[in-house]
């Protein structure tokens, strides 16, 4: 077989298997690197008012247009990838924490705990995530910190139900009798024995879940509960660029945009990373 | 000297309060093993005989009865004597495919038991580690494997690695060899029986094969529905059954080196049915 | 090699060859085998795993996986050819003139279905019979094979039956239209040493019957002493030895049915010493040029890095350069 038709073939392959993780990567990526490199990225700082200038269209000057008070939009869409990526990254690591661990100590201690925990869960995951997340912030105050632990709060029972039902799997296997048979402690079975071994799908669920926390948090700016100005967010960007679609309709679609793209990586990312590890795991038991 | 004492034991699963609908599933056994002694447990499904290993092991509480260990009661134990238990009573499980980790090396499955009880340093234990690997037939360089890099053959032999890495004093295996091809059978079963004579085990052993009890006990108990119909030594019982269950029993294993008249008779539906 | 022309045979397979893609080229898992069962014969295929017993049942039933080649070879059934049937044909004969059954009949059974309408559901597809008449039929079959109270147990579902009852409704299943051939794929592993002798006294009565030519797949050497007629000793995807079932446990010639015998222990009397074959079974890409049971074999020498022949020996051969002697 020749070189040019075997390296074909293995782009094929590796497309087939990697294709959708490798979007996600990328537009992940970006986000990441815009969020990162904010400083050295956006060519214009995202607070410098220049109000004789508002609402230009996109321009050599201003690449996707000035907002009402004549804010670059280009830079503040970038500065606002941070705030978002912040958020995310937060209550995602709250809910993941904190759900694992919880619906790992129901599942293995049973019994009482395991349904006080659980029905904590469900009062939880009964109230709207919004709703939650507006009585949350009001009961303790409008800024990106509460943002980040509501949110996080509002994860933490799907983690829990997952970690739950993932560590009830991993009891019934035999190397956990065997644990115990050699006198292993309680705590050293929950950390070696059964962490490691239901991390992956929680992981695919952090990554979805991050999608989710961006536009949680847009949404909570776009009420005017998360990010407070004069920091940019997509959400607040959004809810400005509501008033003005007929006169300047980029204000609202730039954000919206970055946020669509900000989330499908994330979704595809999720997706990847799933097709990634299942396999993986068949083909090792 | 007797090691190991079952009183009476009995098992219920249903929950506390309500007439039981099912059976118990171990019904007022009574054994004692002597030291250096080979039990073997036979019975098919249903029997019990998973759930009596499972309460001398100390995983599942009887709800009558007692167990002796050394002449101590396991429920009734000090945290030290506890302690001691873990160390001294081992296992070897049914499953080679579910009793590993799967995210941990060989080297970790097996420092563990010796961590746990807080053997030795880390060079002393790799060096055990190292040890008990050879005494089972595998290469040190296994210690850098994964469980499911091995076949059947070699993770039972790393299962009995991971029993014996304490020295321990009474090792209980549950169907050690069912899942495995019957030329590792045979490589396993005599690995047991050198083991056990090399380090002056007390083992029970559990299976539904009666050719394999046969073959590794000394003493032997049949199980039927939770409770013991026949038992005694191994030659005499499998020689000349008493109890009719027995009898069915033996008559109805395939036995290759037992000539046999090709037109047997069907099989009689009075004992058992199915 | 000598291929014998028995078109009154019930199976015939001849010089089959299976392999599977593979990184480094493709790997033969099943090298010419031959085997033929007359009508009313049990003949039993023993192997480790890795012996090919089990793809061999498969390429007979066309259901090897999607992978599997068959690189050459013949299968009869009554003088049909099976390999190159279109799907249709292929539905036609399965559970009609071939019936299989399979080792787990829980998982082989339909838990949302009743089970007299899995035992009937042969009549519809292949008779046109209608369902309320199927059932009754069925009714009468769960009847044949020893289920007591057939007509309650008709109306339940597979769970509510013991694996013992579970696999005879799978025999009952299988000879609704009274099939020329039964495969059976290791179906008493999974149960307990009583149900086995009632479910192979079951199918000695089958065969004793109707006639069917029953061909079973098993590693259970004792199983096949006391059951079958005739037996082929698989290893590494070839046959080593073949012959009638009290000569081959008698006095086996190949060194791996010796072997395997003497690594079984005993029910009956006391065994000293088991047999241990030294080494393992090796994988499809590693076998060594010639015999493939050399590297284990105690009797090897140079001769056998060429791959032995049968003998010529009549209804018993094997397939080895140094085979014992006839007693």
């Amino acid at each position: 077989m020749s070189l040019s038709t075997e390296m074909a073939r293995s782009i094929r392959w590796t497309w087939r298997r990697h294709g959708i993780l490798s979007i996600g990567g990328v537009l992940v990526g970006l986000v990441v690197l815009a969020a990162l490199g904010a400083d050295l990225i956006a060519p214009h700082s995202p607070y410098e008012l220049d109000v004789a200038r508002m609402l230009q269209p996109p321009s050599l000057v201003n690449w996707l247009g000035t907002d009402e008070v004549g804010r670059d939009v280009f830079s503040r869409t970038i500065y606002a990838a941070r705030i978002s990526v912040e958020v995310a990254l937060v209550a995602v690591g709250v809910g993941l924490v904190g759900g694992t661990l919880i619906g790992v100590f129901a599942a293995y201690f049973g019994g009482f705990v395991d349904m006080a925990l659980m029905r904590l869960m469900e009062l939880l995951f009964s109230v709207p995530a919004i709703l939650l997340a507006v009585i949350l912030m009001a009961s303790l105050g409008t800024n990106i910190l509460n943002a980040m632990i509501a949110i996080g709060i509002i994860f933490i029972p799907g983690f829990a139900r997952l970690a739950r039902a993932t560590t009830m799997d991993a009891l019934r296997q035999q190397y956990i009798e065997a644990a115990r048979v050699i006198g292993m402690s309680d705590i050293r079975i929950i950390f070696r024995e059964i962490l490691p071994n239901i991390l992956a799908p929680s992981l695919v669920e952090a990554a979805v879940a991050f999608a989710y926390a961006v536009l949680l948090e847009s949404a909570l700016s776009f009420l005017g509960l998360g990010a407070q100005p004069p920091e940019p967010s997509w959400g607040n960007m959004i809810n400005t660029g509501r008033g003005f679609m007929a006169q300047a309709p980029w204000l609202g679609i730039v954000p919206g945009t970055a946020l669509f793209l900000c989330v499908l990586g994330f979704n595809l990312l999720g997706d990847g990373l799933r097709d990634l590890l299942d396999p993986h795991l068949r083909e090792s038991q | 000297m007797t090691l190991l004492v079952l009183d009476d034991l009995t098992k219920s699963f249903d929950t506390a309060g309500f007439a039981s609908r099912n059976p118990p599933a171990v019904r007022k056994v009574t054994l004692s093993v002597d030291r250096g002694g080979t039990l073997g447990i036979v019975g098919e499904s249903g029997s019990g005989k998973s759930t009596l290993l499972r309460m001398i092991l100390r995983l599942v509480r009887p709800s009558s009865g007692r167990i002796l260990y050394g002449s101590r009661d396991v429920w009734k134990m000090s945290r030290a004597e506890l302690r001691a238990f873990r160390r001294e009573v081992q296992a070897i499980f049914q499953d080679p495919a579910s009793s590993f980790n799967p995210r941990q090396t060989i080297g970790a499955i097996l420092s563990a038991p010796l961590e746990v009880h807080g053997l030795g340093d880390a060079r002393q234990r790799a060096w055990r580690v190292s040890e008990t690997l050879t005494q089972v037939g595998l290469p040190s360089d296994f210690i850098r494997r994964y469980p499911h890099q091995l076949s059947g053959g070699q993770r039972q032999r790393v299962a009995i690695a991971r029993a014996i890495i304490l020295r321990p004093m009474l090792v209980l295996a549950d169907e050690p060899t069912s899942a495995l091809d019957v030329s590792v059978q045979a490589q396993i079963l005599n690995l047991f029986r050198a083991t056990q004579r090399e380090l002056g085990l007390t083992t029970i052993f559990v299976s539904h094969n009666l050719a394999v009890i046969r073959y590794l006990s000394d003493q032997v108990a049949v199980m039927r529905q939770g409770e013991i119909v026949e038992s005694g030594a191994t030659e005499i019982v499998f020689s000349a059954p008493r109890h009719p269950y027995t009898r069915a029993l033996l008559d109805a294993v395939p036995d290759p080196h037992r000539r046999r008249s090709s037109t047997r008779a069907t099989h009689p539906e009075g004992v058992m049915n199915a | 090699m000598t291929v014998e022309c028995n078109s009154s045979a019930t199976l015939e397979i001849s010089n089959l060859s299976i392999e599977f893609p593979g990184r480094t080229g493709p790997r033969r898992v099943v090298e010419r085998m031959s085997l033929t069962v007359a009508p009313g014969e049990i003949v039993a295929i023993i192997g480790e795993s890795g012996s090919g017993k089990t793809l061999t049942a498969l390429s007979v039933l066309g259901l090897l996986p999607r992978q599997a080649r068959i690189r050459s070879g013949s299968i009869l059934l009554k003088g049909h050819p099976l390999i190159g049937l279109t799907a249709q044909e292929r539905r036609s004969i399965l559970g009609n003139r071939i019936a299989f059954i399979p080792q787990d009949a829980l998982r082989a059974l339909n838990p949302t279905l009743i089970v007299a309408d899995q035992v009937g559901e042969p009549f519809v597809l292949h008779r046109g019979t209608a369902w309320a008449a199927a059932r009754c039929l069925a009714v009468e079959l769960l009847r044949s094979v020893h289920l007591r109270d057939p007509e309650q147990r008709a109306k339940e579902y597979p769970h509510q039956y013991s694996g013992g009852m579970q696999q005879r409704a799978m025999v009952a299943m299988g000879l609704a239209l009274e099939p020329e051939l039964l495969i059976a794929d290791e179906p008493t592993t999974a149960l307990d040493v009583t149900v086995q002798a009632q479910v192979l006294a079951l199918l000695r009565e089958v065969r004793e019957e109707h006639g069917t030519a029953i061909l079973f797949i098993t590693h259970d050497l004792g199983l096949v002493a006391d059951f079958c007629d005739r037996v082929y000793v698989m290893y590494a995807g070839r046959v080593v030895e073949e012959g009638p079932v009290e000569e081959i446990f008698v006095s086996p010639r190949h060194p791996y049915t010796y072997a395997l015998l003497s690594a079984t222990p005993s029910v009956g009397e006391r065994t000293p010493e088991l047999l241990a074959i030294p080494g393992q079974i090796p994988q499809p890409h590693e076998l060594p040029e010639g015999c493939a049971f050399a590297p284990r074999c105690v009797r090897a020498e140079a001769r056998c890095s060429v791959d032995p022949l049968f003998d010529t020996g009549g209804a018993h051969r094997t397939r080895c350069w140094f085979p014992e002697r006839r007693s």
